[in-house]
């Protein structure tokens, strides 16, 4: 089954590859057709994010607008995906590091189990501590658990060492933990560290 | 995990555990994830909360109706399209309940002037006729010709009904909401085309705030 999958990825990217590679030629119908493809997902995956019609809008846009003006720089090292993956990466990051922050700081500190897991099955409650993570591991959880990328995908669309991006979804999960063990609605896993 | 070997794969799995729950792992690495599994109960615990964290992720709410745009838009950088025009922020509340589209009147129709013919339109003509949703709100965005006095603006939107709740307005801008079941399309048409037929009113835009499927 893997197998078949890798193989359906691997001639869906040397599709994307010739279509990138005729979008770096100023070809629309290429883009057009790239568009198609990307732009409901990217949709979703922003808006997941920044719950603003608007504001998902505008950074899609961007995100494509970027595809479309740097096609050519395209080196190939990645799938294309991932590259694209890696565009919307940084367009949402500058985005979400500009939203306010009122929300309260928390500690580190693991609380007990057996609560925790109550907490766990309100999965609003996780949804919630997710879009309250500090920009970095937002991104970072949304494109491995919503959009599914490897561990090496994520390094390379989040331009970071692999083991960075490992820290980064560890120390994600134990925020939501502490967050989900604290007092209903007062607190979040924001602590501004990255 | 006492012995020095069994707490350096600890850590190792436990920093691979997000990616199992994902199932991108090689072969390789799944299988050692799974055999360490078997004998560590922290890891276990990783599992369902990173597995809590997917479900988390993944939990679509509403499903946005796509913005009209087309390739074209972006390439050309046509930036004025309706979505901008629209003053948005006190529909914040909405936009975590539930996911906003942007339909030109008349855009739903085919044949009616202005018919916005993208696949985004017919996915919410698609959603809102199959009947996973009771009902879709509607917003009704009027424009009013600058002669038209406050309050002939306020009894011209008390005219158009019941059923109809003006949220909020300002000098040149009302929106209303209004509530049709998906299979009365129709309704809305008849309903645009009459206010549309007003003088005073310059433009009618309808907004499609579609509720969450089930
Ligand atoms: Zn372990």
């Amino acid at each position: 089954m893997k197998v078949h999958l890798d193989h359906t990825k691997a001639k869906d990217d040397r599709r994307e590859r010739r279509l990138l590679e005729r979008i770096a030629d100023g070809d629309r119908e290429a883009f057009d057709e790239l568009f198609k493809e990307y732009h409901p997902r990217l949709f979703r995956f922003v808006f997941r994010m920044t719950a603003s019609y608007q504001t998902s809008d505008e950074i899609v846009n961007d995100i494509l607008l970027t595809v479309w003006q740097s096609a050519r720089a395209f080196r190939g090292a990645s799938k294309v995906s991932t590259w694209i993956f890696g565009i919307a990466y940084r367009q949402s990051l500058s985005r979400l590091r500009k939203r306010k922050n009122k929300t309260v700081p928390i500690s580190d500190d693991i609380a007990d189990a057996e609560n925790l897991h109550q907490r766990v099955e309100q999965e609003d409650w996780l949804q919630r501590g997710i879009l309250l993570l500090p920009p970095k591991q937002l991104l970072t959880v949304m494109l491995v658990y919503y959009l599914g990328l490897t561990c090496e995908e994520t390094a390379a669309a989040t331009g970071s060492p692999v083991n960075s991006v490992k820290t980064r979804m560890f120390h994600a999960r134990r925020k939501l933990r502490v967050y989900l063990s604290k007092s209903a609605g007062h607190q979040s896993p924001e602590d501004g560290r990255e | 995990m006492s012995n020095g070997a069994g707490s350096k794969i600890h850590a190792q799995v436990e920093m691979l555990l997000p990616w199992y729950v994902n199932g991108t792992l090689s072969e390789a690495g799944y299988k050692r994830v799974q055999a360490h599994l078997d004998i560590c109960d922290e890891c276990r615990d990783g599992v369902l909360w990173c597995a809590s964290m997917r479900a988390a992720a993944q939990q679509e709410g509403p499903v946005p109706i796509l913005p009209a745009t087309r390739a074209a838009h972006i390439i050309d950088g046509d930036r004025e399209r309706d979505v901008r025009q629209v003053q948005w922020s006190s529909w914040q509340r909405w936009s975590v309940a539930a996911a906003f589209g942007l339909v030109a009147l008349f855009g739903l129709y085919s044949g009616g002037p202005g018919v916005v013919t993208d696949a985004s339109n017919q996915q919410f003509h698609a959603a809102s006729t199959s009947g996973r949703v009771e009902t879709v709100d509607y917003v009704l965005l009027l424009r009013f010709a600058d002669a038209v006095s406050v309050s002939d603006r306020a009894s011209i939107v008390e005219d158009l009904g019941v059923g109809h709740s003006m949220l909020n307005g300002d000098q040149a801008m009302i929106k209303i909401i209004v509530r049709l079941p998906p299979k009365s399309l129709h309704e809305l048409e008849q309903y645009a085309a009459a206010i549309q037929s007003r003088h005073e009113i310059v433009s009618a835009e309808i907004i499609a705030l579609q509720l969450p499927v089930r």
